[in-house]
């Protein structure tokens, strides 16, 4: 009879201690799943704030560059479309479409010293700057969150918990295969 | 930080008009570094003269009363007690006399060598910048920057630049912190000061904006808890294997951090083994620890031998090549 007790509050003991183990390792991915899904979204934030400045700076470069009507409207186009996917599936090539163009813009932007003297110009690329950096900064956070999922999705014993819940590993933000070639500067500058 | 960086305002200010010829100023200094010396001799000479003879009545107590002249027994508690009266005179004496001849004037001449020369040497070398050899980096700079777990018991700091250096405002002074500690137990208790920072404080107006607070310390070092703060792991395997890195943004370091300057600051804590660095309100604060004391003169020295001045120009260059060597001056970002 004792020993029939003490065996089932043994049984009760360990049954709880697996299940806290089961419900802490379900925590952990829970919490490295939204730490991903937060710096997801400041990605897009710095997305919007770039497609914010376009228009800025567009119209600092018509004032000074009409002849480059062509290249602008790319740029607007790339961002019209960039915006239209933000958040999709899409976003990612829209967005390289929409870096290609603004470097384009930018190594035609030289030929033009009166605007690239402008201080308003001047503060503008600046602050392009800066958001790309802060881009590359928000891309940097996102892929080390997602180091840490993709760790507790494949590695035991987290990963019977991962599979069983539905956490499945996620990509890598990574540069496009167009990005990672060097970029045509001579078809960039004929335009 | 707000401190220094108002300071720096006032510093580039300073109208360095009317500085005397610096030949003029070291002939001088030359005259009055020969009268210290002169001084310390005629001090010490005089010293060890009286002091023998001061001495002298209290060796005859050591002396076996037989080999005396029998007039003089009787006499020689009163010989003792006027003996050691005159060694003790004559001590606090020489040592009033050894500080007012030698010891403040050393201290004096070296106080106007630095305050005349290092200070015209500095203007004219690094424009935009001012040398205060009095000035130094509050210690609260020290403790609310967290890079250490505890606060300092002792704090001394000298020898402060600031200033504008290309398109970065600097401002950095030597440093020496203690703690303090008791040993012992009862009666044989005791309380002693170890020193657990000695360099240079460096502070400068950093080429990006920031919204976080970022703690570089060296990896493995204790640490205390802030509160919101996170350890991060960037991406770059030398760096993290020089550096913990604990922020209270991970986005936000990863911007202040780019790859180029994680290279740079573990080449930078290479040369300086146990470097700190706490990114705030806009500022790099730099904890370089040296063993060594910069930027002094020396009584042994000529007032005018241009190796004196020619090490101080090389100390503040190194100091200042920290600038170059994270590449501050850079500023391509919305921050001018």
């Amino acid at each position: 009879m004792v020993d029939a007790r003490i065996v089932m509050v043994l049984a009760a003991i360990a049954i709880a201690a697996v299940l806290w183990f089961v419900v802490s390792l379900f925590n952990r991915l829970v919490a490295a799943r939204n730490a991903c899904a937060s710096a997801r979204s400041s990605i897009d934030v710095q997305l919007v704030k770039r497609h914010d400045l376009i228009p800025n700076l567009a119209r600092a470069v018509s004032g000074y560059a009409a002849h480059e009507r062509a290249t602008l409207t790319a740029v607007t186009a790339a961002r019209t479309a960039a915006m239209a996917t933000l958040g999709t599936a899409g976003s990612a090539p829209a967005e390289a479409r929409l870096e290609q163009t603004l470097a384009a813009l930018m190594l035609r932007v030289e030929s033009y010293p009166q605007l690239r003297a402008s201080d308003n110009f001047l503060h503008l690329q600046r602050t392009l700057t800066e958001i790309e950096e802060q881009l590359s900064a928000a891309r940097r956070a996102f892929n080390a969150h997602v180091v840490v999922l993709n760790n507790l999705a494949e590695q035991f014993p987290t990963s019977i918990v991962a599979r069983a819940m539905g956490f499945e590993r996620l990509e890598f933000f990574a540069a496009g295969d167009n990005e990672r070639q060097a970029p045509a500067v001579a078809e960039q500058l004929r335009g | 930080m707000a401190e220094i960086a108002a300071s720096i305002d006032a510093a580039r200010r300073i109208d360095s008009a009317g500085d005397a010829p610096l030949t003029q100023v070291l002939a001088e200094l030359e005259r009055r570094r020969m009268r210290v010396i002169a001084g310390y001799c005629i001090t010490v000479l005089v010293l060890a003269v009286t002091i023998p003879i001061a001495t002298a009545p209290l060796l005859l107590l050591a002396l076996d009363p037989s080999q005396l002249p029998s007039w003089l027994t009787p006499h020689l508690p009163t010989i003792g007690l006027a003996g050691a009266a005159a060694l003790f005179v004559t001590l606090l004496v020489g040592v009033w006399a050894f500080r007012r001849f030698a010891w403040l004037p050393k201290l004096r001449y070296l106080h106007d060598y630095k305050t005349q020369v290092f200070a015209a040497v500095c203007r004219q070398h690094f424009p935009g910048l001012r040398y205060l050899p009095d000035g130094g980096m509050p210690f609260r700079l020290l403790d609310e920057s967290r890079l250490y777990p505890f606060a300092c018991d002792t704090y001394t700091s000298e020898d402060r630049f600031e200033g504008r250096v290309g398109a970065t405002d600097v401002c950095f002074s030597e440093a020496k912190a203690q703690r303090e500690h008791r040993r012992g137990f009862g009666q044989n208790r005791e309380t002693v000061y170890e020193t657990y920072f000695r360099g240079i404080v460096f502070s400068a107006d950093f080429q990006k904006h920031f919204r976080s607070t970022t703690r570089l310390l060296p990896k493995g070092a204790d640490r205390n808890k802030v509160a919101s703060e996170s350890a991060a792991e960037l991406e770059d395997p030398a760096f993290n294997a020089v550096f913990d890195t604990l922020t209270t943004d991970q986005v936000d370091v990863r911007y202040a951090l780019s790859p180029s300057l994680m290279e740079r600051l573990t080449a930078l804590a290479a040369r300086f083994r146990g470097l700190r660095a706490l990114f705030a309100d806009g500022r790099l604060l730099l904890l370089l620890p040296t063993n060594r004391n910069r930027f002094e003169a020396s009584l042994l020295e000529r007032a005018d031998n241009p190796g004196q001045i020619d090490s101080f120009i090389a100390d503040a260059a190194a100091c200042l090549g920290i600038i170059d060597a994270l590449d501050l001056n850079t500023r391509i970002w919305s921050k001018s």
